[in-house]
């Protein structure tokens, strides 16, 4: 079968596995960034944050080209709260173990400051 | 297995094919996952230098060295010479891989070896004449009196005391003939009241040195200390600095001073600054924490700030060291290491704890002979396990690469691989828990 035909029709297989791939690249990336938080250069030594990045918009934009020549959609759906929650909790325990070294009280108004800037923009994205 | 688009739906033939190949993919991510704690835990470092392109920030070891002391940027060794590099790296490593590819044209059969040794850079650097008393030193032997003026020994003449200048005879140090020997003998001081350069003073609570017979400030009382005793000062009054011209130029702190100004270290040498890169350099070059001078803005701008000190630097000039053998001290000056003969003449210089090498650590060498490879003809390779140098100090491991035959190199390799054991495994560990312990533990102190 010629290559161009089977990727037409394994396209929501493909949809599918992409979805997996970006899955498992933001759980690394998210393990590498916690992992690199604590212990400096622990993992960016071996593998840079950037190269992580740049497959997680490849894959990204191959979601995109392969959802819309399959017809699929999952953009609609909207993000679950839980995972607002938990990504909030590990933005802040970042940003705040990121400036651990600083004075307590202008670390707490960077995090604050940090944060407040992240809801803004989860707002003026996410809000119909 | 979870399914992440429950949404996307699919026939039984392809929910078949995505489980397998789903599975497939978990499998994979695991493998790498693996591979990559493998790195993290037993980690490699390389180091290279291409002699095709020589200038690129990509070498990392240091610009390989003829025996004459010419640089071999062209990647040709003449049949019978030797080749000299180096590499900086913090941490024990099991075993170094050397390797180098040769050129197409190069002759294929070869007889090379190579050897290796451990230290730190600038001891390994050849060995300069001795060094005397530092200027403004205030010396006694046999009744006569001198100070050190611009390096050279000067006696105070007349009747063999230095009282007619107003110093106290208690002040000066007894030392040796042969000790004062060490320093060029200058003219006689018969003069009254006519300072010699290097005379130290005290005036109005600041420290003086009478430099080209211009009074030169101190920028701070610990500049002053970093050289001398507050002993080595002459006490004047006010109306002393109306008998001398004021430098425009300010004393500062002796070469090799470790300082900390607004949470960053710096060293001192050759009248600029070099700012530490990090906690593992200080600590890789043997420098010791107890020996910073916390100093303010004022001290430090009088230096001009020079390039990051990293670990690839070899110690500055001005850096004293001290051989855990047989208490020996040398300091490094110019590309050369120069002996601080005596313990009173190293006195003279060292105001702080010097640095801790290993003389024997030169003599102890480790080598191997190349081997072609089976996989790729032009490239030869041999390893060297690195065991013998896990207790030496330093971290400059110095390659001499010797070849029977005429080589033409294109590029030159080292492998540092550590083996997978327990031990490893443990020193992994410890890494961990004392970087936790020095990121979070020493913040709460400080």
């Amino acid at each position: 079968m010629h290559l161009t035909q089977l990727v037409k029709n394994n396209l929501p297989v493909i949809y599918k596995l992409l979805v997996d791939i970006l899955f498992l690249l933001l759980m690394f990336f998210a393990l590498s960034l916690i992992a690199d938080n604590l212990i400096s250069g622990i993992v960016s030594t071996h593998i840079s944050f950037l190269k992580i990045l740049f497959f997680i918009t490849i894959d990204l934009i191959a979601l995109g080209a392969v959802g819309g020549a399959a017809k699929i959609n999952l953009i609609e759906k909207s993000p679950n709260k839980k995972t607002i929650t938990l990504l909030a909790i590990l933005t802040a325990a970042l940003i705040f173990n990121g400036l651990f070294r600083l004075n307590l009280y202008l670390a707490f108004f960077i995090m604050f400051l940090a944060l407040g800037s992240e809801f803004f923009l989860y707002k003026l994205f996410f809000e119909k | 297995m979870f399914d992440l688009t429950k949404e996307v739906q699919l026939t039984n033939t392809d929910k078949k094919i995505y489980r397998r190949l789903q599975f497939s993919l978990y499998a994979f991510a695991l493998l790498l996952a693996l591979l990559l704690s493998y790195l993290i835990i037993f980690p490699h470092k390389y180091f290279s230098f291409s002699f095709l392109n020589p200038n690129s920030n990509q070498n990392n070891t240091s610009v390989p060295i003829l025996s004459s002391g010419n640089s071999l940027e062209n990647g040709s060794l003449p049949p019978g010479n030797k080749l000299s590099f180096d590499t900086n790296i913090a941490g024990d490593y099991s075993k170094a891989v050397i390797s180098f590819n040769l050129n197409g044209a190069s002759k294929k059969t070869i007889a090379s070896t190579v050897s290796v040794r451990r230290s730190y850079q600038a001891f390994m650097y050849s060995l300069g004449d001795p060094i005397g008393f530092r200027n403004g030193s205030l010396l006694k032997n046999n009744g006569s009196y001198y100070i050190i003026s611009d390096s050279t020994l000067r006696k105070f003449a007349g009747a063999n005391n230095p009282s007619f200048l107003g110093y106290d005879a208690n002040n000066f140090q007894a030392v040796s003939t042969e000790e004062l020997a060490y320093n060029q003998l200058g003219e006689d001081i018969v003069v009254k009241n006519f300072y010699p350069n290097g005379a130290l003073f005290r005036i109005a609570d600041n420290y003086y040195i009478m430099d080209n017979q211009k009074l030169e400030k101190f920028v701070s009382d610990q500049a002053y200390l970093s050289k001398y005793d507050p002993r080595e000062a002459l006490s004047k009054d006010p109306s002393f600095l109306d008998r001398y011209p004021l430098s425009d130029d300010l004393a500062g702190f002796s070469d090799g001073t470790l300082v900390a100004n607004g949470g960053s270290v710096f060293i001192i040498s050759d009248d600029k600054i070099l700012p530490v890169d990090n906690v593992q350099t200080f600590e890789s070059k043997g420098y010791n924490w107890n020996d910073l001078l916390n100093v303010g803005e004022d001290e430090i701008a009088i230096y001009q700030k020079d390039k990051l000190f990293n670990i690839k630097s070899p110690h500055p000039n001005g850096t004293i060291f001290k051989t855990v053998e047989d208490g020996k001290f040398y300091m490094v000056r110019n590309g050369q290491k120069h002996p601080l003969p005596s313990a009173a003449i190293a006195a003279s210089w060292l105001k702080k704890t010097p640095v801790a090498v290993s003389e024997k650590a030169l003599d102890i060498h480790a080598e191997c002979v190349f081997k072609n490879s089976f996989w790729n003809r032009s490239s030869y390779a041999c390893e060297i396990p690195l065991d013998k140098f896990s207790t030496l100090i330093g971290f400059t491991y110095e390659f001499n690469l010797a070849s029977d035959t005429a080589i033409q190199m294109d590029s030159l390799n080292v492998d540092y691989q550590k083996n997978v054991n327990k031990a490893n495994f443990k020193a992994f560990l410890l890494g961990i828990y004392n970087s936790i312990i020095g990121t979070y533990a020493s913040n709460t102190t400080g």
